[in-house]
């Protein structure tokens, strides 16, 4: 999900400031589920990893990308995080059941989550499947807004993190670390570049106090962990919105010359292992041509605040 | 003893600064107070819910904030407007409002429908996900003025479209003003499908709406 796309797009509506890269027409609707190759079913090509793994493959053969996209990552860790309890729908845009965590002390409450098991296994398995027959992966995750959408639903989980930052706090931490904990599961099965976006980053929705707190206690420590993972190896590409947020607090996005112009996933490819953290370009817009990449270099974080 | 000005002051702040759980209280010493339960909710729960539409519009508040204080509305009308007489206040109009089939993003719709009941409208909330039929079924037996269509995703968007088509179907469309909103629908989408109207967000309906009913 793009941070375009997740619930919180349903924004009272005021214009969007949309920063460099990101189109104003990229919105919510780019579902797993869309142009799917005849025969598989937008459930199965979120749920199985043959599934999973046909579409991205589908899609990419398409549309001539150079990375097959695996966009579960993020949901698939919340309904980890809620034991099966929190069932994302087949378009991976909203939780169509009850919520699993209907208060901020719910989310502070989640057992561990099991990130080899349901939906998260299957799109590591994915991965795998793509990998050893030569594709190259983006693997996406989302962040706090999103997760705690799909655990609590789009009004609660707004109004929590506005308005209970301490049991939110505990969840982010929560949150932080076993999105790590997925993301290095992601690279391990070949994944060479990770996607990260999230609306908790888009000030135009949260405005600029919460957006900054949760950009300082979540997103850049969440990046640092990402980027001390994805080093040498693989790159991890975050949206406008998380460039603009990151650089709010300090980071700055420097260009990287690229040997020649390139669709902006095929830039993301040849940056794994060149530059831990990169953007430039809306996620959901990887043929984008570029010259350039930028290269996002995150602030120098000291004790980390406490949540209060 | 707080005196019934000090008490509506009150219930505007509370609703303005987003204490849910406070304007239960004011709103039930209010109550006790035997004061007009209309005027309390009008002068000032709607009362607060438009200032924090003016700090919306100022950028001094967002998303999250406004939610706030449409909670700390409502639960000051759960006091309140059970003890208002049926039929006293006139509404400014009836607005069929959901998300289209296919969706079910309901922020950007829950915002919009509260904003319309401060503004003097009466709603009829379809929910989330609903079939084309409904709307245009609701409208018809409510008698309703207004038709409201929010979409967040652009595969459901069609699904608005198909409302009007319904209504055109069924001879009815003249009865009734269709609003369209949402993340990725734009003047354009709206002329191209033939809705009346198009709302840039929330507090925007508003403006909308009394314009199409002539109620500015």
């Amino acid at each position: 999900m793009t941070a375009c796309g997740a619930e919180a797009r349903a924004r009272a509506g005021r214009p969007a400031a949309c920063p460099p890269g990101c189109p104003p027409g990229a919105h919510a609707g780019a579902a797993a589920g869309a142009a799917l190759p005849e025969g598989l079913s937008p459930d199965g090509a979120t749920t199985s990893p043959r599934g999973m793994a046909a579409a991205a493959r589908a899609l990419r053969g398409r549309s001539g990308r150079a990375l097959c996209a695996l966009p579960v990552g993020g949901p698939a860790v919340a309904e980890a995080l809620a034991g099966g309890g929190a069932r994302i729908g087949a378009d991976l845009s909203a939780r169509p059941g009850p919520p699993a965590c209907p208060s901020p002390a719910g989310l502070a409450a989640l057992p561990a989550a099991d990130l080899s098991r349901g939906r998260a296994g299957a799109a590591l398995g994915a991965c795998r499947d793509l990998r050893a027959s030569g594709e190259h992966v983006r693997f996406e995750l989302d962040g706090a807004l999103s997760a705690a959408d799909w655990l609590m639903g789009g009004e609660a989980a707004l109004k929590a993190l506005a308005a209970a930052p301490r049991q939110t706090g505990e969840f982010l931490d929560r949150l932080r670390a076993d999105l790590r904990r997925y993301a290095g599961m992601a690279l391990d099965a070949g994944a060479e570049v990770l996607g990260y976006a999230d609306p908790a980053c888009r000030a135009d929705l949260l405005g600029p106090r919460l957006t900054r707190r949760l950009t300082e206690a979540f997103t850049v420590p969440l990046l640092a962990d990402l980027a001390a993972l994805a080093r040498g190896r693989a790159s991890v590409a975050v949206c406008p919105w998380t460039v603009r947020a990151v650089e709010g607090c300090g980071g700055a996005l420097v260009p990287v010359r690229l040997p020649r112009p390139m669709a902006f996933d095929e830039a993301c490819l040849w940056a794994a292992g060149r530059a831990p953290v990169v953007g430039g370009a809306c996620l959901s817009e990887p043929g984008a041509a570029v010259s350039s990449i930028g290269e996002l270099l995150l602030p120098a974080r000291g004790e980390e605040a406490p949540h209060a | 003893m707080r005196t019934k000005e000090e008490l509506i002051a009150e219930l505007g702040r509370c609703v303005l600064e987003m204490e849910d759980e406070e304007v239960v209280d004011v709103a039930r010493e209010y109550a006790a107070a035997g004061h007009d339960p209309a005027e309390g909710v009008l002068r000032g729960l709607v009362s607060g819910m438009n200032g924090a539409a003016r700090l919306y519009e100022e950028e001094e508040y967002f998303v999250p904030e406004l939610l706030m204080c449409s909670s700390a509305m409502y639960n000051g009308l759960e006091v309140l407007k059970p003890l208002i007489p049926k039929g006293a206040g006139a509404s400014k109009g009836k607005v069929v409002i959901g998300v289209v089939e296919g969706d079910t993003h309901d922020i950007g719709k829950n915002l919009v429908k509260v904003m319309l009941e401060a503004g003097g409208y009466e709603t009829v909330d379809l929910g989330r996900d609903v079939p084309p039929a409904r709307f245009v079924d609701a409208a018809v037996g409510e008698g309703a003025q207004v038709i409201a269509l929010s979409t967040l995703m652009t595969t459901s968007m069609p699904n608005m479209r198909r409302v009007i088509e319904l209504l055109e179907e069924r001879g009815v469309r003249d009865r009734f003003k269709v609003i369209v909103g949402g993340g990725p629908v734009s003047q354009a989408y709206a002329d191209t499908i033939g809705a009346d109207a198009y709302s840039t967000d929330a507090v925007d309906a508003v403006r909308v709406v009394d314009l199409l009913l002539g109620a500015a």
